[in-house]
C-alpha cells in the first residue's frame, strides 16, 4: 500500500480523507484492548521510498508523552469529541517526571475569583519576575474553569487532611495540596475509554505538511524495534524537559526531543538558561543523584515550604535557612527561591559539604522529625526512617547529606497563552515551565492545548499530508544507529555520558564562564568529533537501551548547546540561576527573556525580549524584587540568628 | 570483608533465545555512609561495565514501580533493595518477559484500570468529609502512594498459585475499591465490585502487605472490605 501513497495522494482530501474515515472505524474496534500487549495496532503497514517498513496510524489528535501534562491534553481533547492517540516513550502511567513524582505537592488557584489575577500574581514572582503573565493568567483562569482539585476528589482520590481533620488549605485563595494521584487515575481512565495508547514508543521528529503544518511525527517502539507514523491534523507535543543531561532528580525519558524537534527548524525557545533546582528527593525514601549518574545513592527529600526549611545546615552543621525565613517580606514572597539563595550563600562561602565532588552539598536534620506535626503539606516524611530501616534495613544518622538537583529543566517556545500552539500552526507545546509551581503550568496548559487542539481539528476534514521522503530519512537514521560499526567507536552510553559531563562541568549550581565556555568546548567537539563514531554494543531490537541513547544523544546535545549559549548570556545571579562571577541580581539589564535559537548551519543566536508583565507590572515588580537588596547578592554571606 | 557482590541473573531475548538461561555477575562494592548499595546500582554497572542488560527504571527512589522484579525469589524493587553478597534477580513473576528483566505488565496493570471510576469532579470542595489526619496519614497517604508495582500481584496465592487472575482483581486493585469505599462519597458500588471482582477469593495469606513497598496494609484492608460485604449482606453463598 505505501509505496503507491504519492505526494498527490497525501494532498489535501482525496485519499486522506478516506483513510481518516477508516482509522475512525478501526478505532471503534481497539477500545478496551491495548496496543502494548496486542503488538501496535497498525491501521496500514507503508514503507518508506527506500524499502523500510512502518505501521501508520492517524486520530485527529496526536499526544506525545503521557506525564502529567500528556495525559491531560489526552483527555482534554478527547473530552471534546476527538479522537486521540497517545504516544509515550515509557510505560504510560509511570513515565517520565510525572512518573518520578506520583504524588507530590498540586498548587492550585481554582478557588480564587478574579479571573486568574490572584493567581498570575502569585506565579509572577514564584520565579524572580521571569514568567509569561499572560501565560500565567490563562493556567490560572484554566484551573478556575476545570476545578482539577474537584477532579481528583472525584476520581476517589483524598486530599491530605491536618490535625484538624479538614483539607489542608481548603478555602485559601492558592492552595498546595499534597497527593496529587490524579495522574494515575487519569492513566487508568484513559486506557479504560479505549484511547490508543503507545507506551514505549519514541517520537524520533514531528512531521510537516507542504504548507508548514503539523501533520503527524515519526516514532520507534522500543520493545520491539518497529517504526511507527501517526498522522493527525494537530499534534501535541508534552515530551517533558531535556534535564536527564543535568545532575537530576528527574526521569531518564527526559532526553528533549520535543525541544529538538522545533530548535533545529531554527525556533527561539526562552529560559533554555535556568535550571530548576530542588533539595530533593522523594518521600517516601528519598535519593541523592550521584555524579556517575544512573548510581544514585539514596537520600532524604527536603521540603520546600515553612518550617521545614530550618532543617538545612551547612559544612559545620550550623543552621543557615533561619535568617531569610525569620524576616516575613521576603517569606511570603520568594519562599521557595529563598531557599535556594540562601544555599548558594552557603557555597559562595565555601561552606557547603563535598557533595559529589562540586563541594555544594548540605546537611538535612532529620532530628525529631518524626514528631512534626501533620499541617505540613508533607506528612510521610516523617516516617522517613522507619521506612528506610524496613526497606533497606538501615539505619539513617540525623545529618543527611543533600545535593541540589534539578527537578526539571524548563525552556519554553513562543506559543500563544490561550492555546498553547507554537509557531508550527497546528503544533501545540505543553514543555515544563520555569516555574517551581510545575504542576499547576502542566496542569493549565495542557488543559488549554488539548481543548484547542480538538475544536480546530473538527474544522479541518482532511488529514494534512506528510513526506515520506522525511519519514526514509528519519527512519534510515534511526536504524543506522543500531547498526553502525564505526572504525574506533564510542558506545552511545559513553557518549551519552560525556554529554553528562559536560553538562555538569559548566551548569553546576554554582556557574560561571570559564566553567561555560569549558562545557562549551567539550559539547562542540562532542558533537563534531564523538556523535558520528557512535556504536551500540548491543544490536538487538529489542528493548535495547543502547539504542534508544543513541536516538537520545542529539537532542541531549543540542538542548545542551541552548543552555550554555543563553547560560552565558545571563551575566547575573537570579535564583534558581546562580553565577559566581556574577553574584547580583541585575534588574535593569536582565530582567528580561532571553531567546535563543539555532541557525542553518549550527550557529546559536541570543536575544533578550521584554518580558510580558501584564498582571503584575515591571514597576511593581521591581518593587518587590529589590535588586539592591544584600538577601539577593550571594557573594553577602548570610547572618546566623 | 568481601569487596564486591556476585549476581546471578536471568537472561531471555524471545527473538533469539529458545529459553531463558542464567549468567553470573561479579560487581565491584560502591557504598557510602548513608547510602548502602542497592540491586539497581548493581545493574547499572553491569550494563555498563561487564555486558547490556535490559531492565526497566525510572525513579531510582521507590517512587514509581517500573523496576519491580524478582530478588531472591521475593518480589522487590531493585532501587530499594540492599544488596548484602549473593543475590539472584529474575523476572516478576506471573508475567511475559520482553526482555531479560523486562516484563509486560500490562495484564496486571488492567485489573487497576478494571478498578478505577470515572473522572467526573465532586459538586463541590465543601462536601469533603473530616478525616483524621491521623488515619489520612497512616492509611490513605500510603494507599495513594500505590505505584502498580505488582509486587503485591507476584506474590499472591490465588493469582500464581490457584492461576484466578482472570476472576480475581488482585490485591492492589483492592486498595482501590476500599480507598474509593471509605472517601465519604462510596455508595456502596465499591463493596458490591470488589464481590463481584473475586474479594472473597482472598485467604488472607497476608503476602502483599508483606512485600508492598509503599507499606500498605493490603491484607488488613481486604479483610476491611470483605467485613463490609458480609454486613451489606454481599457474600455469595458459595464462599467459606
Ligand atoms: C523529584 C521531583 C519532585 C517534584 N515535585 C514537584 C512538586 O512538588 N510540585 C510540582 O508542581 N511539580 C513537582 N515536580 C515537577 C513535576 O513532576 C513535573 O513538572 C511534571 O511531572 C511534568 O509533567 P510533564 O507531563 O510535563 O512531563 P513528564 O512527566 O516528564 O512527561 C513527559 C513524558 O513524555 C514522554 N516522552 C519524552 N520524550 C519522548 C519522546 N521522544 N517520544 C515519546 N514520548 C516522550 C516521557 O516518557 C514522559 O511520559 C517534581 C519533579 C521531580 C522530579
Amino acid at each position: 500500500m505505501g509505496q503507491e501513497f504519492s505526494r498527490r495522494n497525501f494532498l489535501k482530501g482525496g485519499f486522506a480523507l478516506g483513510l481518516g474515515a477508516a482509522t475512525a472505524a478501526a478505532f471503534g474496534s481497539l477500545s478496551g484492548c491495548s496496543p502494548k500487549t496486542e503488538g501496535a495496532k497498525a491501521n496500514s503497514v507503508a514503507l518508506t521510498p527506500s524499502g523500510i517498513s512502518y505501521s501508520l496510524h492517524s486520530a485527529d489528535v496526536i499526544v506525545v508523552g503521557g506525564g502529567m501534562a500528556g495525559l491531560n491534553a489526552t483527555q482534554q481533547a478527547s473530552d471534546a469529541g476527538a479522537s486521540v492517540i497517545l504516544v509515550d516513550k515509557g510505560p504510560v502511567g509511570h513515565s517520565g517526571n510525572s512518573g518520578v513524582l506520583w504524588g507530590q505537592t498540586y498548587v492550585t488557584a481554582e478557588s480564587t475569583t478574579d479571573d486568574g489575577v490572584s493567581g498570575a500574581q502569585f506565579l509572577a514572582i514564584d520565579v524572580m519576575g521571569i514568567l509569561d503573565q499572560d501565560q500565567a493568567r490563562e493556567v490560572s483562569r484554566a484551573q478556575i474553569e476545570a476545578q482539577p482539585r474537584r477532579v481528583i476528589e472525584g476520581a476517589g482520590n483524598m486530599f491530605q487532611r491536618g490535625d484538624d481533620g479538614q483539607v489542608l488549605g481548603l478555602g485559601q485563595p492558592t492552595v498546595t495540596v499534597t497527593h496529587n494521584t490524579l495522574y494515575k487515575q487519569q492513566a487508568q481512565l484513559l486506557v479504560k475509554r479505549g484511547i490508543p495508547v503507545f507506551d514505549n514508543t519514541m517520537m524520533l521528529d514531528i512531521m510537516l505538511d507542504d504548507e508548514g503544518n503539523a501533520s503527524g511525527i515519526i516514532a520507534i517502539n522500543l520493545d520491539d524495534g518497529s517504526a511507527h507514523v501517526f498522522r493527525g491534523k494537530k499534534v501535541i507535543l508534552c515530551t517533558g524537559g531535556y534535564h536527564w543531561v543535568s545532575r537530576s532528580a528527574g526521569s531518564p525519558e527526559s532526553t528533549g526531543e520535543g525541544h529538538l524537534a522545533l530548535l533545529k527548524r531554527g525556533y527561539a525557545f526562552k529560559d533554555m538558561e535556568f535550571p530548576q533546582y530542588d533539595f530533593s528527593g522523594i518521600r517516601p525514601f528519598g535519593y541523592r543523584p550521584d555524579k556517575e549518574k544512573d548510581q544514585v545513592e539514596i537520600g532524604v527529600e527536603l521540603i520546600a515550604n515553612g518550617e521545614i526549611h530550618h532543617r538545612m545546615y551547612n559544612k559545620d552543621k550550623q543552621q543557615f535557612t533561619k535568617a531569610f525565613f525569620s524576616d516575613p517580606n521576603l517569606q511570603s514572597i520568594v519562599a521557595f527561591q529563598g531557599t535556594l539563595i540562601t544555599a548558594a550563600k552557603e557555597f559562595f562561602q565555601g561552606n557547603g559539604t563535598p557533595g559529589d565532588g562540586s563541594n555544594n552539598g548540605i546537611y538535612f536534620n532529620i532530628e525529631n522529625i518524626e514528631s512534626e506535626p501533620n499541617t505540613q503539606s508533607y506528612p510521610t516524611y516523617k516516617g522517613v526512617r522507619k521506612y528506610v530501616a524496613r526497606n533497606m534495613n538501615y539505619q539513617w544518622p540525623d545529618f543527611l547529606e543533600n545535593i541540589p538537583s534539578e527537578y526539571s529543566s524548563c525552556g519554553v517556545p513562543k506559543q500563544d497563552p490561550k492555546t498553547c500552539e507554537s509557531e508550527i500552526p497546528g503544533l501545540y507545546t505543553v514543555f515544563v515551565a520555569l516555574s517551581a509551581m510545575s504542576s499547576m503550568w502542566n496542569w493549565g496548559q495542557s488543559y488549554l492545548a488539548g481543548k484547542d487542539a480538538a475544536s480546530k481539528a473538527k474544522t479541518l476534514d482532511y488529514l494534512p499530508s506528510y513526506k515520506p521522503e522525511e519519514v526514509d530519512e528519519i527512519l534510515s537514521k534511526a536504524y543506522g544507529l543500531l547498526e553502525a560499526n564505526p572504525a574506533d567507536g564510542i558506545r552511545s552510553l559513553e557518549v551519552y555520558r560525556s554529554i553528562q559531563r559536560a553538562f555538569y562541568r559548566g551548569q553546576d549550581y554554582m556557574k560561571n564562564e570559564d566553567a561555560m565556555k569549558e562545557m562549551l568546548t567539550e559539547l562542540e567537539r562532542i558533537q563534531k568529533e564523538d556523535l558520528p563514531k557512535m556504536f551500540c554494543q548491543d544490536k538487538s531490537r529489542n528493548f535495547n537501551r543502547d539504542w534508544k541513547q543513541a536516538m537520545e544523544a542529539e537532542s541531549m546535545l543540542i538542548c545542551s548547546l541552548a543552555t550554555v549559549h543563553a547560560a552565558l548570556e545571563r551575566k547575573e545571579s537570579r535564583s534558581p540561576f546562580f553565577r559566581t562571577d556574577y553574584p547580583k541580581m541585575d534588574n535593569k539589564n536582565y530582567l528580561c527573556y532571553l531567546w535563543t535559537s539555532m541557525g542553518k548551519n549550527g550557529e546559536w543566536k541570543v536575544e533578550k525580549g521584554d518580558i510580558v508583565d501584564s498582571v503584575l507590572p515591571r514597576e511593581e515588580l521591581l518593587k518587590i524584587l529589590d535588586d539592591t537588596e544584600d538577601k539577593y547578592d550571594i557573594s553577602i554571606p548570610n547572618e546566623y540568628i | 570483608m568481601r569487596n564486591s557482590y556476585i549476581l546471578h541473573i536471568e537472561r531471555y531475548n524471545p527473538t533469539i533465545d529458545s529459553e531463558p538461561y542464567m549468567t553470573t555477575f561479579k560487581v565491584p562494592k560502591k557504598e557510602s555512609a548513608t547510602a548502602p548499595m542497592t540491586a539497581l546500582m548493581a545493574l547499572h554497572y553491569i550494563n555498563r561495565f561487564l555486558e547490556p542488560i535490559a531492565y526497566e527504571y525510572n525513579c531510582r527512589r521507590g517512587s514509581c514501580g517500573c523496576c519491580a522484579m524478582m530478588i531472591d525469589g521475593m518480589p522487590q524493587l531493585a532501587c530499594y533493595y540492599k544488596l548484602t553478597h549473593e543475590h539472584t534477580l529474575k523476572p516478576l513473576t506471573g508475567c511475559s518477559v520482553v526482555r531479560d528483566l523486562v516484563v509486560n505488565r500490562k495484564p496486571m496493570r488492567d485489573k487497576f484500570v478494571l478498578s478505577s471510576d470515572t473522572l467526573n469532579p465532586i459538586g463541590s470542595s465543601s462536601i469533603l468529609k473530616p478525616i483524621s489526619g491521623e488515619f489520612w496519614r497512616d492509611t490513605i497517604a500510603p494507599i495513594n502512594a500505590c505505584r502498580e508495582c505488582l509486587c503485591c500481584y507476584a506474590t499472591c496465592p490465588v493469582i500464581q498459585v490457584h492461576k484466578k487472575l482472570d476472576s480475581f482483581i488482585g490485591p492492589g486493585a483492592f486498595q482501590q475499591l476500599y480507598l474509593r469505599s471509605i472517601n465519604g462519597m462510596d455508595d456502596g458500588s465499591s463493596v458490591e465490585k470488589a464481590v463481584v471482582e473475586g474479594l472473597f477469593e482472598c485467604n488472607q495469606c497476608g503476602m502483599c502487605t508483606l512485600v508492598c513497598p509503599a507499606r500498605i496494609d493490603c491484607t488488613r484492608h481486604i479483610r476491611t472490605l470483605m467485613e463490609m460485604a458480609v454486613s451489606a449482606g454481599l457474600k455469595p453463598a458459595s464462599s467459606k
